[in-house]
């Protein structure tokens, strides 16, 4: 990366200082101050929490209790040794939350993050750095002191940030000159959090912290909003514009501490969770792409116990069938199985694997053949609702063949 | 029968012979070799010397020291003539001696850009020292993009893509700007007009980026003949630009026929179907089993061809081809071609550009291609380096075929059509500035393109796009730029067609822009989209849409424009003789009136309407002269006005052939009291807002046009007039021709004549070297 040089920095002239009544306006009104460093001079405002401070359903120290082993449930395989053997304490003390605020979501060059938030723990409090950019000339200098505060911590945790805060802001420090701000991590709970809840029409987090975290906005500013308020802001110079905006940026930062709390108690403390039927299932599936065998069942025959809604019965119980397959718990299977044929659920797919079992596990043909037989008739008798009538007629057809020449040749 | 012979039986055969209105040959030609230049990298001369190079050919050589020179350069050979190795050699010699150097380069379009590279994928394949091509377009799988930007040496990509996807992410690409090499543009020829204009606006982004990471690279272009090359690469650049124009490949001897159809109704003028007459002859080489392709101007007319002679000679031997197909096909067919499986291919300008499937002896153009640039790469699709070839145009009855057909000198002789952008067109350049604002902020006293650019970002200050801020001016808006520009047109005032044909399915066809759509889109008119009809069923003027039909009608619809002319300001004037000539500013009011139902063929008037569309106001710049007064007495009321007019129409007809530009890209306005000259005036000007440059041009060749507008006059074979020459006699009058001669004889006075012949001469003489084979 190319050396920074000094027309980097802000020229500003000393005319520009003194007319700079906004800044100190914005001082008194928001609790900010201008921080002059070798890049220039720019805003920021701190805010601190107690960590007994609730927001939602939990304090905002209460992350507190989870073992790190709690935190590394959550990871991918690939990155579970990225905590190394601290405590628990060390880690959380390294985690910097950010969130940014920007002129718009189109990405690209043109795209300023005006506001940026970073949150992180500090000798007992949980701390809220918000930079501000007062006016364009602002950036260099902020960039700068954002770097060495992302360069102390050694995580990020964002939501959607791997996809837009992230790649923005290094954007950001490329047209300025200056080498991109590495971390060790990046947590990025929108991934983590559609695991559980895509199940719900919005993944937001403004619609988690209603949904699932208890948070209420009071008065909030509507995202698509914000860059108009800050374009106004920087024709007027009037800080209590953009008032709403910082207010709407601490909200966010302090939900995703609590989010990752929920997330590790949803991963960890599941019977204490009550989670729905629908959370369990997701779990059930995140497991099982993971190839955890044992732990997807768990979720899956709790998820199957909570079900109250039909066609979530209906796939829960085909997934928990598979799992115990792969188990080789045949008997529980095959429970599951003639439960579906029984409660007329899942169309063919009992039929099937009760035909596949008995022919391949258990050789009774006859039986087998009674399965077949029978999702024949009901693929008849309800072919308007099969759009792959074809198809399905035709391995159903195909099995009874071999069945029946398997019979003739004689067991 | 070979070919040889068959030439001679077209010569003798009557029905043949007497259709044939020219033929020139071109003598063989052998090949000018250098040797492999000293510093050229001894992997890349051996992996050239293994494809059977054991020299270069002159221009490839001259290329190379030119480039390593650090100069930009631009190489204007036919096809078939390696010219894609004047830039693959040193991009690839860069490349094995700096790993980390990157080249960019630019095709017209996504299709096009493969078959151009393998040449160039052969040759890494050769090396096998990892170097890395990339294709980047809009069919780039997303997560494969990721890799293309680190480790790519040589991104391929178009110039959409580049407006939308790389420039305004250029930090996605740092590596890529950080050591750009080289910029390559194929077939630079192609930009011109609008999207030339808005192509020269991209690279100047292209160029300030690189700038911002430290990187200065050099330009290599391959054009098609133009009049201009060094002056339109210049423009497109924005830098000085060196010329190769001597071809070192070698060739075998070469014929060009020129057809036309025989006339078969006197009184109107009809001629034969040349669709047919281009098939009859296709069959005569076929049948001998030569080796040939037919080119046909539209997607319909392909079909139709296919169809005839797939007919004859089975879907085996003839096969089809366009633009549309998938790579694999294309593969297949060029593979065919190559093993004689394929006798001949019926095709749109699709394969104009493309792989040397030189295995072709004979191409035969179904309709003029439009330029004379494009008719020398469409024959320069036949022969190979060491046999004879043949090429025969087929002349269709519109205005500009029969014009290239009488004038074969226009043709021949010293390249008239001239490749005309004008980057500086204050819309286009306005919105490319926005999007290089959001590039990068503008820093005080930067200049993009233009002096005056520190107000047009003022202005954009004042529309709340952009904000002066500490000595720069940053981008101020929550919207992207170069998504709402498109590179094809001059405003974004587009009309969009869409095609309602089945309700279910409706879907945009074509773009039209607002001056067009007055005369092309109004309620009932009939509109051709690729050889098929619509008729504007609907149209909504406020929402910029017409919703039109498929049908199927015996005429065509032809729609009047009132057109008011105000004269702003003029940049330059001479006086010739008595006239007055001047090109400027101007604004065009303009009003669809009515239009006529005109039946094909017959050209009789089947029906009629009114238009009722909202007057236009265009500004644009435009070249005009001046008739003295006399004239009107000379003339009478109504003479003067069929004179212009008809002057007008004729100008109109054969002013695109050297402006290589559409018919639709000028309009013609006459005023027989204008009231900015007070006197009897015709109006030449560019259909789009701000000018193209188009009317300037015909402002320095305003003699010469005049010239070719009285012998295309003299030669016409109509009585009083028809389209072709001063338009259809109920529009101009039954005197409509004559005024027009006696017009343009005044405006060819004697001693103008004189002078300009002088001026000739000495050109001429400068260029006479540039006459022998080799030609596109």
């Amino acid at each position: 990366m190319k050396k920074l040089d000094t027309d980097q920095k802000s020229k500003k002239s000393q005319e520009e200082k003194n007319n700079q009544v906004s800044s100190s306006f914005i001082k008194e009104k928001l609790a900010g101050e201008i921080i002059e460093n070798e890049g220039g001079d720019f805003y920021k405002r701190e805010v601190h929490y107690d960590l007994a401070r609730n927001h939602g359903f939990y304090q905002i120290g209460e992350i507190f209790e989870h073992k790190f082993t709690d935190l590394k449930v959550i990871l991918n395989k690939k990155d579970k040794n990225i905590f190394k053997d601290k405590s628990i304490n060390d880690i959380l003390n390294n985690f910097l939350f950010i969130d940014t605020e920007t002129t718009g979501l189109m990405g690209g060059t043109g795209t300023l993050p005006f506001m940026i938030g970073a949150g992180y723990f500090k000798d007992n409090k949980f701390i809220v750095r918000q930079y501000f950019m007062r006016d364009y000339d602002d950036e260099y200098a902020l960039l700068l002191d954002l770097k060495k505060l992302i360069k102390a911590n050694d995580y990020l945790v964002s939501f959607n940030g791997k996809t837009f805060d992230l790649p923005l802001l290094e954007t950001r420090f490329v047209l300025n000159r200056m080498n991109k701000p590495e971390a060790d991590f990046h947590f990025d709970l929108l991934h983590i959090s559609r695991r559980v809840w895509n199940h719900l029409p919005s993944c937001s987090l403004g619609s988690l912290e209603n949904k699932i975290l208890d948070i209420y906005r009071r008065d909030d500013v509507p995202g698509s909003e914000i860059p108009k308020i800050y374009f106004k802001y920087l024709r007027k110079k009037d800080p209590l514009l953009v008032a709403p905006i910082f207010k709407h940026n601490l909200i966010d930062i302090v939900s995703l501490v609590i989010l990752l709390k929920h997330l590790l108690e949803v991963y960890n403390n599941t019977r204490n969770c009550q989670l729905s039927a629908n959370e369990l299932y997701n779990l059930g599936r995140h497991w099982e792409k993971k190839k955890e065998l044992k732990k997807s069942i768990d979720f899956l025959e709790e998820a199957r116990e909570k079900s109250q809604k039909y066609k979530l019965d209906e796939d829960i119980a085909k997934k928990l069938s598979w799992q115990y397959k792969r188990e080789d718990n045949w008997e529980k299977a095959v429970l599951i199985w003639d439960e579906m044929v029984e409660n007329k659920q899942g169309k063919l797919f009992p039929y099937r694997e009760l035909a596949k079992y008995y022919e391949h596990q258990l050789k009774d043909y006859q039986k087998a053949k009674y399965y077949v037989q029978q999702a024949l008739e009901i693929l008849l008798e309800k072919r308007v609702i099969f759009s792959d009538f074809e198809e399905e007629k035709e391995k159903l057809d195909h099995r009874l063949n071999r069945l029946v020449k398997k019979m003739e040749k004689g067991v | 029968m070979n070919l040889s012979q068959i030439a001679s039986y077209l010569k003798e055969e009557n029905k043949y012979s007497g259709q044939i209105t020219n033929w020139e040959t071109i003598p063989e030609k052998e090949a000018d070799y250098v040797q492999f230049p000293s510093k050229i990298s001894p992997e890349l001369k051996e992996v050239l010397k293994e494809k059977g190079l054991k020299k270069l050919y002159s221009h490839q050589g001259e290329a190379y020291e030119i480039v390593d020179n650090g100069d930009n350069l631009i190489v204007v050979t036919p096809t078939a003539s390696g010219k894609t190795l004047c830039y693959n050699m040193p991009v690839l010699d860069t490349i094995l001696k700096d790993n980390n150097a990157r080249a960019l380069y630019l095709f017209p379009t996504k299709a096009l850009s493969q078959d151009q590279l393998t040449e160039l994928y052969d040759l890494i394949e050769r090396l096998d020292e990892g170097i890395k091509t990339y294709t980047y377009d809009g069919d780039t799988p997303v997560n494969a993009r990721k890799s293309i930007r680190r480790a790519g040496h040589i991104v391929i990509t178009n110039p959409d893509m580049l407006h939308t996807g790389i420039l305004p992410h250029h930090t996605k690409w740092i590596k890529l700007f950080e050591n750009l090499e080289y910029v390559v543009i194929d077939e630079i020829h192609n930009y011109r007009g609008v999207f030339g204009s808005h192509v020269a606006n991209v690279i100047r982004r292209l160029k300030r980026i690189c700038n911002f990471y430290g990187s200065d690279p050099q330009f290599i272009a391959s054009s098609a003949t133009i009049a201009n090359p060094v002056e339109f690469a210049e423009k497109m650049i924005g830098d000085q630009v060196k010329l190769i124009d001597e071809n070192g490949a070698p060739q075998g001897k070469k014929d060009i026929v020129f057809y036309n159809p025989p006339v078969v109704n006197r009184e109107l003028g009809i001629r034969r179907s040349y669709v047919l007459e281009a098939e009859k002859i296709a069959r005569i080489f076929l049948e001998n089993d030569i080796k040939s392709i037919i080119f046909a101007r539209s997607r319909l007319r392909t079909e139709i061809l296919l169809s005839y002679l797939q007919d004859k000679f089975g879907t085996q031997d003839i096969r089809g081809y366009r633009g549309g197909y998938l790579p694999g096909e294309r593969r297949e067919i060029e593979k065919g071609l190559r093993s004689g499986d394929i006798t001949g291919v019926v095709s749109t300008n699709a394969l104009e550009l493309g792989i040397d499937i030189g295995q072709l002896d004979v191409c035969i153009m179904a309709g003029y291609p439009g330029t004379i640039a494009s008719t020398w790469q469409q024959a320069g699709r036949a022969g190979r380096r060491n046999s004879r070839s043949l090429a025969v145009l087929v002349a269709s009855s519109s205005p500009l075929d029969q014009y290239i057909i009488e004038n074969p000198d226009f043709f021949f002789k010293k390249p008239v059509e001239s490749a005309l952008i004008n980057p500086n067109n204050l819309l286009i350049l306005m919105a490319h500035i926005k999007c290089a604002a959001f590039e990068l902020p503008f820093t005080d006293g930067e200049d993009f393109g233009v002096e005056t650019t520190e107000e047009i970002l003022s202005y954009l200050e004042d529309q709340r796009i952009l904000r002066h801020k500490g000595g720069r001016w940053h981008w101020m808006a929550d919207r992207y730029p170069a998504e709402d520009i498109s590179l094809r047109s001059a405003s974004s005032d587009d009309f969009a067609v869409v095609d309602r044909t089945s309700p279910a399915n409706s879907r945009v066809i074509a773009k039209v822009d607002h001056f067009a759509a007055l005369t092309t889109i109004h309620p009932h008119a009939i509109y051709i989209h690729e050889g098929n009809q619509y008729q504007v069923k609907e149209l909504d003027y406020e929402g910029k849409k017409a919703y039109v039909k498929k049908v199927d009608v015996n005429y065509y619809t032809d729609a009047n424009l009132a057109v008011d002319m105000r004269v702003l300001d003029h940049f330059d004037k001479k006086e010739i003789d008595k006239l007055e000539v001047e090109y400027g500013e101007v604004v065009v009011t303009a009003k669809a009136t009515m239009f006529k139902k005109v039946k094909f063929k017959t050209h009789e008037n089947v029906g009629y309407g009114d238009i009722n569309l909202p007057e236009m106001d265009m500004h644009t710049t435009a070249y005009w002269f001046s008739y003295p007064l006399e004239m009107i007495e000379k003339l009478g009321q109504k003479g003067i006005e069929s004179g212009l007019q008809g002057v007008a129409n004729l100008l109109e007809n054969i002013a695109p052939l050297p402006l290589m530009c559409d018919p639709h890209d000028i309009h013609s306005a006459t005023q027989v009291r204008s009231p900015y000259t007070a006197k009897p005036t015709i109006f030449i000007y560019d259909s789009y807002p701000g000018g193209l440059g188009l009317s300037e041009k015909l402002y320095r060749i305003h003699f010469d046009l005049l010239k070719r507008a009285e012998k295309h006059l003299d030669n016409c074979g109509c009585e009083d007039g028809c389209p072709a020459c001063v338009g259809p006699v109920n529009e101009v009058g039954m005197d409509g021709k004559n005024n027009a001669r006696i017009l343009i004889e005044e405006a060819l006075h004697d001693e103008a004549r004189e002078h300009q012949r002088e001026i000739e001469k000495t050109r001429y003489r400068s260029e006479i070297k540039k006459i022998s084979g080799g030609e596109e």
